[in-house]
């Protein structure tokens, strides 16, 4: 009979206790899921979208640099083609295309035949107008003389899969070109050739890898550190005083020697009291009745 | 035993409980649908996601005519910087209707804005570089909106299921 007894209050005991962890579990529920997802939501949304503004700021740089560097290649170059010296030209052109993370440097003519190239290969090939790199300024009947410098640049991925950023720069015409003795252009012509630079990006995806990483790192201490923040304010704030006010209820409806009165504040500290108070009066109304002085009846308890 | 013939009056007035039972519990119903609508409204956002991560390559192009008429997309950064004002009233507002248990919600009003910042982006050739930002921000705010729907709907139908049994006990 004993061991039923003890064995119906450990099973009472870890039903209340399953009771207790399932409120504490939805309220947790309640309150840390929205303002995780919230939180979570917004921080990717705004990692992502200042990751994509600053990705687009480096490639901004990037083609700003190329630009510059073609332009040194074309002043470089500049002499050697006004002395018509294309053996010392084919020479600079071949040592730059050696430099590391260049991919290609080549010249072309007006009609789009590649007259100097780092690969031999490619020498007196004519490139088709309506790729990419060539298409900006070809789109209409007449060809473009001038383009900004972000639509000089494009970016494609080579035969060896490397990602390639790549600035087409025209040599312009001018007075002294015109002029010259060896082969004079007419001074109505606008472009006499182009230059075609193509830099590797590989240190480029390197930075944007090692940008993206540490950001993803901020995000998610960012949001331990809000999701933890939020949950011990609510355990100290909600959790642990509804948790004092339940046991202290729990001991009242027990009946016997009242419990202490729990460290509460605010609300709860209101409802602690009035529940005191409704079972002394009941407890008063029972012991002037000349009933049983045992606990009040809960739910539950009162269905035989 | 006797057989009693009941009151006309009692009668008509338990019909007329028993009517309004049921009526309550059709709203009840209703409510408990509602309370998922928040999902219904999360399964287009995706419908359009998955249209928008393919450029709208299902839909035929606009002619060149509409293009000129519909003029130059605004600048990305100016859509970005649309996207995160949205995206924060979008939050302010969700909250302040979960605080107030208000049954109000905007799950189609915010698909049609995220549609909008989709199309904006694509019109503007940058939806590839945005489509996550935009995704995800669709999937905060409508999901926060159906965090929202199904809480104030099932506090609804609790309420209306509470006045059946009140029903029940008179």
């Amino acid at each position: 009979m004993v061991e039923g007894a003890s064995l119906f209050s450990i099973t009472e005991r870890i039903f209340r206790l399953l009771r207790g962890e399932i409120m504490i579990r939805s309220l947790l529920a309640k309150t840390i899921v929205p303002v995780a997802l919230t939180a979570a939501g917004f921080i990717v949304v705004s990692c992502i979208l200042l990751y994509t503004t600053i990705k687009q700021d480096m490639i901004h740089s990037a083609v700003q640099y190329e630009t510059n560097l073609a332009q040194v290649v074309v002043k470089s170059t500049r002499q050697t083609m006004l002395k018509d010296d294309r053996d010392t030209l084919r020479n600079v052109i071949s040592n730059i295309g050696q430099m590391s993370g260049v991919e290609h440097v080549r010249i072309f003519n007006k009609k789009g035949i590649i007259m100097f190239s780092r690969d031999g290969t490619e020498v007196n090939r004519a490139v088709d107008k309506q790729v990419s790199g060539c298409i900006e300024c070809h789109r209409g009947a007449e060809p473009s003389q001038f383009l900004g410098k972000m639509e000089q640049a494009r970016r494609f991925t080579n035969d060896r899969g490397q990602e390639i950023l790549a600035i087409t720069a025209p040599i312009y015409n001018a007075p002294d070109c015109f002029t010259a003795a060896c082969h004079a252009h007419q001074p109505d012509q606008k472009i006499l050739g182009t230059l075609d630079l193509g830099l590797d990006q590989a240190p480029l995806r390197k930075e944007l890898a090692t940008l993206r990483y540490r950001m993803v790192s901020f995000g998610v201490l960012l949001l331990l550190l809000t999701v933890t923040g939020i949950a011990a304010l609510l355990k100290r704030s909600i959790l642990d005083p509804i948790s004092r006010l339940a046991r202290y209820t729990g001991g009242l409806r027990r009946g016997g020697q009242a419990p202490p009165f729990p460290a509460l504040k605010g609300d709860l500290a209101q409802i602690a009291g009035d529940i005191r108070q409704l079972t002394q009066e009941r407890q008063s109304a029972t012991d002037e009745h000349g009933g049983p002085a045992g606990p009040p009846a809960s739910r539950g308890d009162n269905d035989h | 035993m006797s057989n009693s013939t009941p009151d006309p009056q009692e009668q008509r007035r338990l019909n007329e409980r028993q009517n309004h039972r049921r009526a309550v519990k059709k709203r009840t119903r209703s409510l408990q649908i509602q309370s998922f609508k928040g999902l219904f409204v999360l399964v287009l956002f995706l419908m359009i996601s998955i249209a928008a991560i393919n450029e709208f390559r299902m839909f035929p192009s606009l002619s060149p005519e509409i293009r000129d008429f519909l003029g130059a997309a605004p600048p990305p950064d100016l859509i970005s910087i649309a996207l995160l004002l949205y995206f924060i009233s979008a939050l302010i507002l969700t909250f302040a209707r979960l605080a107030t248990a208000s049954l109000a919600h905007g799950g189609f009003t915010h698909l049609g804005y995220l549609t909008g910042f989709y199309l904006f982006y694509h019109f503007a050739h940058r939806l590839a570089d945005h489509f996550w930002a935009v995704f995800f921000t669709g999937i905060t705010v409508i999901g926060l909106e159906s965090y929202h729907i199904y809480l104030s709907f099932s506090e609804a139908a609790l309420r209306e299921e509470d006045e059946v049994d009140s029903f029940r006990n008179d």
